[in-house]
Order: structure tokens, then C-alpha cells, then sequence
């Protein structure tokens, strides 16, 4: 027979069977203090809990659905003279790029940041098939990926430097002893002093990569905006994993590669053979680096390089493995066309959308 | 942007829209989760979260009548999880009877309006911070992992060579001595 203590605990836990949910039911109804007893122990368990399960990306999603409902039922669309269909939104002066998917939204090749901010906080958004660059005022350069979005301040105050990340960035960050440098990628904080290193927070890849390249950095886990448990250090050449799923963050080595020259499945357009070791961080170069990867994996490198959607009709396809190196002046068609020289694959472009069938 | 209070109102009741998403995006996460104390399905609450801003959205020009608008939409929130337990649509599926008398007590609880204005003030954050830290170090210890590092008993008893029963009995100690710390902000 279970006592009140063990029913209350294992009803917050959530393993309480049937029957003994009865029992704390019937415990709760006939006795008034108990019942005070049970809600007020849940409201501490419920006040204590983390409940960090939502990323700023889901608010974001939850607001565009929002935005959908409230606005769409507001919306003129006509045609202007240069056929183009201009949205038009009868009582709000604002437009809301962010978060809005009305497929007729212009804008095709035109890349946009939106420069907003809130709580002194300014928020650079790249989308896909762009990358940026960003000095921050103590002169910490950031190079920024394709669909990233970064918050930072303009101007640094109190004794900490933080900006947040979503996305990839990799990081010049100017010494300054007395104000350490933060960035807050989803749950995880790293925290350096003057050093050079990559973030890659992508949300859909459901794990937070860094990577160090010279100096030091520490990072913390992150509980409701504060950083909790113990610091992990990276040396240079290390990498840091962090997967939210069963929350281990596991460091390992990275080494620079040298190209090699003779298993190469995709053959570049840029016959410029370099044999230059391969950076560690090509894309901040420009360069789009793929290292024996899965087409699955190469399809959504390409959706955030330049800016397209890519679906695969073939499940055989996406297994294939290739490896290879393409400059920033190349396009995805050269890519693709690489891509058939060993694969029997057609595709097809609609818009922003590539299809890519078995030949 | 500095929005103090009269302003955002004013500007909500304008139908500002800019407003209103600086609105959505500092509470929509805190009403998120505080559905999720009652629902446990998280489409579900994405659902009446999203319910709640648009019904406020729709009745935005009495945005200036409201004192606080963190507890109107806590409250908002609150009625509307309790609607939709007692329509019992969707939520056969989950919910036996006696579970669901049984969230009628916990939604109950929040009908207190000095514990509604307060749930997602710093001061009780701080407070519970404050009280957590004061916990005897083995009990600290398997409190911290179950509620924020989210173990369960069974994992935290694996990882400190403990009985689950003594893992139990340490977090129904600890929730009743913050509760006891707490005793001011209940009563």
C-alpha cells in the first residue's frame, strides 16, 4: 500500500497507474488539508521545473501562425503596373516579413535584414542563400551563415559582452579583460577572452557544434537565463557537441584536412587545384565544402548556401555519398550538374523549388 | 523600444501591431508553459495560448481598462484550460475521470489572484533560488537533477548508487520545506 508521500511523488513524476490516481483522488476529496497539502507541493514542482522546451524560433512560428489568422483576413492584394502582387495591409503601417509564409511574397532575389529592435537589443537576420558580416562596437567581427539570425546590443554596458545565436557564425572576438564575451546559442553559453571560434545552432539539426580555433573558450548549460552545472573548456582544434535530446555535450578533435585529390566523386567547374590544407571553417571563406557526405545531408547544405527548397523524390538517391569543394561565384546548377556526372539524376526548377528525380 | 505599461496599453488599444508582437513574444512562452501544467498535450496548448492572444487581440481596445495585463492573460489562460478540460473533445483520449477531477482542483488553485499576479515574477524566482540553496546538500543535490536537469527518480537513483524510494523521499522533503519557506506567499 502506498503511502501519500510515495502517490504525490510519482503523480508529479507522471508514472502513476490508474488505481492509485483513485486513491490520491479519493485522498484529496475527503481530506481538506491534504488537499491543500497536494496543490501546493504540484505549484512548487510546477514553479521549479525547467520549462525552457521552447526555443525563440518556436515564438517566432507561433507568431507567424498569429499573424496569419489576424492579418489575412485585413489583406487587399492587387497587381501594380510591373506585375508584381503587392501585399497591402489596410490598417497596420508595419511590414512583418519574419514569420510570414504567403507564398506570392516578393522580394525573389533580393536579400533583406531586418533591423529591429527591442530592449536595446538589435537583431540581424540573414536569410538563406545569404551570408553576412558584422563589426559589434568593441570590434569583435562575426561572419554569419545562411538562415541565421543574431541579437546583439549596440552598445556593450555592464561587465559581459552577450549576443545571441541562432544558426551558424563564426567569431573574431576583440580582447577585452574586464567584459567577457558571451553567446548564447539555444541552451548552451560559451564564454570567451579574445579568441577565434564557430557556432553552429541550427534548430532543425537538434545539436549546438562549436568549434575553436585559437584562444580559449568555456562553456555552460543554460536553465531558464541563467548558466548552470559545470564549465567545459575547449582548446584550440577542439570541437564541442552539445544534443538537447539526452543532454551530453561531448568534446573531440578536429584536425585540418589536406584535400584529397583522388576520391573526389563531384568534380568542381573551378579547375584551380589547390593544395592548400582545407580551413576548418570553409563557408567563411566562401566556399562550400562537402566531405563525403549523404545527398540527404548535401540537400539541406545547398537549401541554406543559396537560398532554394530541394525536395528528393527518390529515397535511393539521398544515401549517396559524395565529397567536394565549390567556390562562391559557383552556382547550385553546377553543383547539381557535378552531382549527375556520376549519379543518373534529372532535376527541375519552379520558382525557388528544385526537384530532383532518378533519371 | 521602451515600452512602459500606459504606453503599450494605449498603443494596443490603438491596435498597434508592433505592440502587440512585443506583447506576444514576452508572454507567449510563459503561458506556454504554464498551460502545460494542466495540458499535457503541447499541441493542445500551443492551441489555447494561441487562443488566448487572439481572443485579447480581438478585444484590444479594452487593453487600458486592464491593470495587469500579465494577470489577465495568466487568468485568460487558466479559463481557458479549464474549457477545454470540461468539453472534453479532443481529451478523452487522454484523460481518465479521475484525472480530470482532479486537474479541476489544480486549475482551481490559480482562481487566487495573489498567486496568479505573482508566478512569473523575479521575486519568486529569486525566492525559489534563494530557498533551493538552502536545502541540505544531498537533497539539493537530487532536487536540482530532477527539476532542472528533468531526471527522473529512477536516473538520478542510477547516477547517485541510490534506493529510488530515498530519491522520492528527498524531493517530497525539499518540496515541503520551500513550501514552508514559501508559507507567505500562499496564505
Amino acid at each position: 500500500m502506498e503511502n501519500l508521500e510515495n502517490l504525490i511523488i510519482n503523480y508529479l513524476e507522471g508514472n502513476l497507474d490508474e488505481v492509485s490516481r483513485r486513491i490520491l483522488l479519493n485522498e484529496i476529496k475527503e481530506n481538506e488539508n491534504t488537499k491543500k497539502l497536494f496543490l501546493e507541493l504540484k505549484f512548487i514542482w510546477d514553479s521549479t521545473g525547467n520549462s525552457l522546451n521552447f526555443r525563440i524560433n518556436d515564438t517566432d512560428n507561433e507568431f507567424g501562425k498569429f499573424s496569419k489568422k489576424v492579418l489575412l483576413s485585413n489583406v487587399k492584394v492587387y497587381k501594380s503596373n510591373n506585375n508584381i502582387i503587392i501585399l497591402r495591409f489596410l490598417k497596420y503601417a508595419a511590414i512583418f516579413i519574419i514569420g510570414f509564409s504567403i507564398a506570392f511574397l516578393l522580394f525573389n532575389n533580393y536579400f533583406i535584414f531586418k533591423s529591429k529592435q527591442i530592449a536595446k537589443y538589435n537583431e540581424l537576420i540573414v536569410p538563406k542563400g545569404q551570408r553576412s558580416e558584422l563589426v559589434l562596437a568593441d570590434g569583435t567581427k562575426i561572419w554569419i551563415n545562411s538562415d541565421s539570425k543574431l541579437s546583439y546590443p549596440e552598445k556593450f554596458t555592464n561587465n559581459e559582452r552577450k549576443v545571441f545565436l541562432e544558426g551558424e557564425a563564426y567569431f573574431e572576438v576583440a580582447k577585452f579583460k574586464k567584459q567577457k564575451f558571451i553567446v548564447s546559442a539555444g541552451k548552451l553559453e560559451i564564454m570567451v577572452m579574445g579568441t577565434t571560434f564557430n557556432v553552429k545552432n541550427y534548430p532543425e539539426d537538434k545539436k549546438i557544434e562549436t568549434i575553436l580555433i585559437d584562444g580559449k573558450v568555456s562553456l555552460k548549460k543554460v536553465f531558464a537565463r541563467n548558466s548552470i552545472g559545470r564549465d567545459y573548456i575547449l582548446k584550440p582544434n577542439q570541437k564541442a557537441t552539445f544534443t538537447e535530446s539526452d543532454n551530453l555535450l561531448i568534446i573531440s578533435d578536429v584536425h585540418k584536412k589536406p584535400i584529397d585529390n583522388k576520391n573526389i566523386n563531384l568534380v568542381s567547374v573551378d579547375k584551380k587545384k589547390s593544395i592548400v590544407p582545407e580551413p576548418i571553417i570553409p563557408w567563411k571563406d566562401e566556399v562550400l565544402s562537402i566531405d563525403n557526405e549523404s545527398l540527404q545531408d548535401i540537400k539541406t547544405k545547398l537549401e541554406r548556401w543559396y537560398g532554394y527548397d530541394i525536395i528528393v523524390n527518390d529515397s535511393t538517391l539521398l544515401q549517396q555519398k559524395y565529397k567536394g569543394r565549390f567556390g562562391h561565384h559557383e552556382t547550385i546548377f553546377q553543383v547539381l550538374d557535378a552531382i549527375r556526372l556520376t549519379t543518373p539524376i534529372k532535376y527541375n526548377l519552379t520558382d525557388k523549388l528544385i526537384i530532383i528525380d532518378k533519371r | 523600444m521602451d515600452f512602459s505599461d500606459v504606453i503599450l496599453k494605449q498603443k494596443l488599444k490603438e491596435g498597434d501591431y508592433y505592440a502587440f508582437e512585443h506583447l506576444f513574444k514576452i508572454y507567449h512562452t510563459k503561458l506556454f508553459s504554464f498551460a502545460l501544467r494542466f495540458i499535457k498535450d503541447k499541441q493542445l496548448a500551443l492551441e489555447i495560448v494561441m487562443d488566448v492572444f487572439l481572443n485579447f487581440w480581438n478585444h484590444k481596445e479594452n487593453a487600458v481598462n486592464i491593470n495587469n495585463i500579465e494577470s489577465y492573460l495568466v487568468i485568460s489562460t487558466r479559463n481557458q484550460c479549464l474549457n477545454k478540460l470540461r468539453s472534453k473533445d479532443k481529451i478523452l483520449n487522454y484523460y481518465t475521470d479521475s484525472d480530470l477531477q482532479i486537474l479541476e482542483y489544480e486549475i482551481d488553485f490559480y482562481n487566487n489572484d495573489r498567486i496568479t499576479e505573482k508566478i512569473f515574477s523575479t521575486e519568486l524566482q529569486q525566492e525559489l533560488e534563494r530557498i533551493i540553496n538552502l536545502l541540505p546538500h544531498q537533497q539539493q543535490l537530487v532536487f536540482k537533477l530532477s527539476r532542472i536537469e528533468g531526471l527522473s527518480s529512477e536516473k538520478i537513483a542510477k547516477e547517485l548508487n541510490l534506493s529510488k524510494r530515498t530519491v522520492e523521499t528527498h524531493i517530497y522533503v525539499a518540496l515541503k520545506f520551500i513550501k514552508e519557506k514559501l508559507i507567505f506567499f500562499f496564505s
